[in-house]
């Protein structure tokens, strides 16, 4: 395709965008308004897994020691913790430093010890985990290990409800994806009619264009450019829709996310806003090539 | 007996054409034709007597349903897909009704032939420009088609027909709407068409046009050719 060719293509691109503005109105604003839609699905997904590993960095595996752990069942025990790949570092806590540590934490329920003769608190060890292993069933596995070994009491990690909060994003990442499909199938569907009921007003137009020669790409490359320019224009739509309701409330989800102890909320990057903006055209695309299917058989393009 | 075919003088042949629409609808019977380089040759025949069809398969919109075209060597049934737009740049086509795009002027509308093609910009200016000269419409290169008359429209669709220099140019009752006047004027662009070297292929009913030219006539009835002088 020559410079002539394609000023001739983006010429008729953009004419035939203009020539139909109040079509183009109500085509843009239900393919951004899907595009919002599915954008949240994906902001609230991004926040939800960003939450998980944030939780993860603080998920901590706590061994705690028998009162009778011998020095020898505690060097075989710390080396096992080291052969351990999922572990990235260990920490002794003595019985006299959870001692210290409850009554720190806790001082109102200082006095529920006193009545105790001597420290009932166990000695134990604060595994921290690898990013890659922080998910329930790695530590489900570690667990298992690390309770076969002697010397040791009880392994915890709150297994019940990192169980809950990975079921709760396993939820939303599968109601996006039946969401985002749903969506993305109404965006294709809403740009190929969008597209098609432009083809049929430039009925005229590509007859005179098959009878003077244009080839198939001459034809086809106004319809493509339709519609890519379609998706991309929503796309970039969408995300500054978005991005400003973002910004509106960003204030007030600062303020409740710690309480909920999730960590402040955050925007798309840029590699996803240039990823959305690039499904967005490619999106047009796929849509406007459905609607070009008629043109091949009718016009030989 | 194809290299024969191929290296004739005749530069549209049709070999045993016909031309079925379902069991009972024949447009076209066992038309076997041969049309010289440079000739001026008139298509006639009363309404439904299968000219537009012959027409149609001339310009490939159709395939034959039995029989062989070849138009400048090619055999138009062999042509590939990617082929059938360089076959049509070799021809100017001109309807009764050619169709107009309302929102381009009449400069436009002759400029996007060569447009389509991809023909730089300074040469689609250049060659449309001249062709609106020799058709008369220069003072009316800024004017939009619904303010034409229809012989001026049927003037664009000559320019816009002849921009490329097409070695072979068909038209389909291109006077059938005009009066008298104006058909007369068309016909004098064909004439001036056919001297500078373009073969013509010109479709209409009224016989009496092509007996009043001394040209050529083939005569279709029922789909079949019943004279052919």
């Amino acid at each position: 395709m020559n410079w002539s060719s394609m000023t001739f293509v983006i010429r008729e691109t953009v004419g035939n965008f203009l020539r139909r503005k109040g079509e183009a109105f109500f085509v843009t604003s239900a393919v951004t308004v899907s595009m919002v839609i599915l954008g949240a699905f994906g902001l609230l997904l991004t926040n939800l897994e960003r939450a998980l590993e944030n939780l993860g960095e603080q998920v901590r595996v706590v061994v705690f020691l028998r009162d009778d752990l011998t020095p020898t069942q505690r060097s075989r025990l710390e080396d096992t913790l080291r052969r351990q790949s999922e572990v990235e570092r260990f920490r002794f806590v003595s019985k006299e430093e959870a001692y210290a540590q409850f009554t720190q934490s806790f001082p109102g329920n200082r006095n529920l010890l006193a009545g105790i003769e001597g420290n009932p608190l166990p000695a134990s060890y604060l595994v921290s985990l690898k990013g890659e292993f922080r998910q329930g069933r790695d530590l489900e596995r570690l667990s298992r290990t690390l309770s076969s070994v002697a010397g040791i009491e009880d392994v915890e990690y709150g297994k019940k409800w990192l169980e809950r909060f990975e079921a709760v994003v396993a939820t939303v990442r599968v109601a996006g994806i039946v969401i985002g499909s749903l969506l993305g199938f109404s965006v294709l569907f809403i740009i190929a009619s969008s597209i098609q009921r432009s083809m049929a007003q430039r009925q005229e137009e590509l007859e005179v264009l098959q009878w003077a020669g244009a080839t198939r790409t001459m034809m086809r490359m106004p319809i493509l450019c339709e519609g890519a320019f379609l998706g991309g224009c929503c796309a970039v739509l969408a995300l500054a829709l978005l991005g400003a309701l973002f910004w509106a409330l960003q204030s007030r989800l600062n303020l409740s996310a710690p309480f909920l102890g999730l960590p402040p909320p955050v925007f798309f990057s840029r590699q996803v806003i240039g990823g959305g903006v690039a499904a967005g055209v490619a999106l047009g695309v796929v849509g406007s090539s459905f609607a070009c299917r008629p043109l091949s058989r009718k016009h030989g393009a | 007996m194809l290299r024969q075919k191929l290296n004739s003088p005749e530069i549209i042949q049709m070999f045993g054409v016909s031309k079925s629409y379902g069991p009972n609808c024949t447009a076209l019977e066992e038309i076997s034709l041969g049309i010289t380089r440079g000739d001026f040759v008139f298509l006639t025949g009363p309404s439904g007597a299968g000219k537009t069809t012959l027409l149609r398969l001339l310009i490939a919109a159709e395939p034959p349903t039995r029989g062989q075209i070849i138009v400048n060597g090619r055999n138009l049934s062999r042509l590939r897909p990617a082929e059938l737009s360089h076959y049509r740049r070799q021809l100017g086509i001109i309807f009764q009704q050619s169709k107009f795009l309302s929102h381009r002027t009449v400069f436009d509308n002759v400029a996007i032939t060569l447009q389509a093609q991809g023909i730089p910009n300074k040469v689609v200016k250049k060659r449309t420009w001249e062709t609106l000269q020799w058709a008369g419409l220069e003072e009316k290169k800024e004017a939009y088609p619904a303010r034409l008359s229809e012989g001026e429209r049927q003037k664009v669709a000559v320019a816009r027909a002849l921009v490329d220099s097409p070695l072979i140019l068909i038209a389909d009752e291109p006077t059938g709407n005009l009066d008298e006047k104006f058909a007369a004027e068309i016909y004098k662009l064909f004439e001036e068409i056919n001297r500078r070297g373009t073969t013509i292929l010109f479709a209409t009913h009224a016989r009496q046009l092509a007996e009043r030219s001394g040209r050529r006539a083939i005569v279709l009835r029922q789909g079949q050719i019943v004279e052919s002088r």
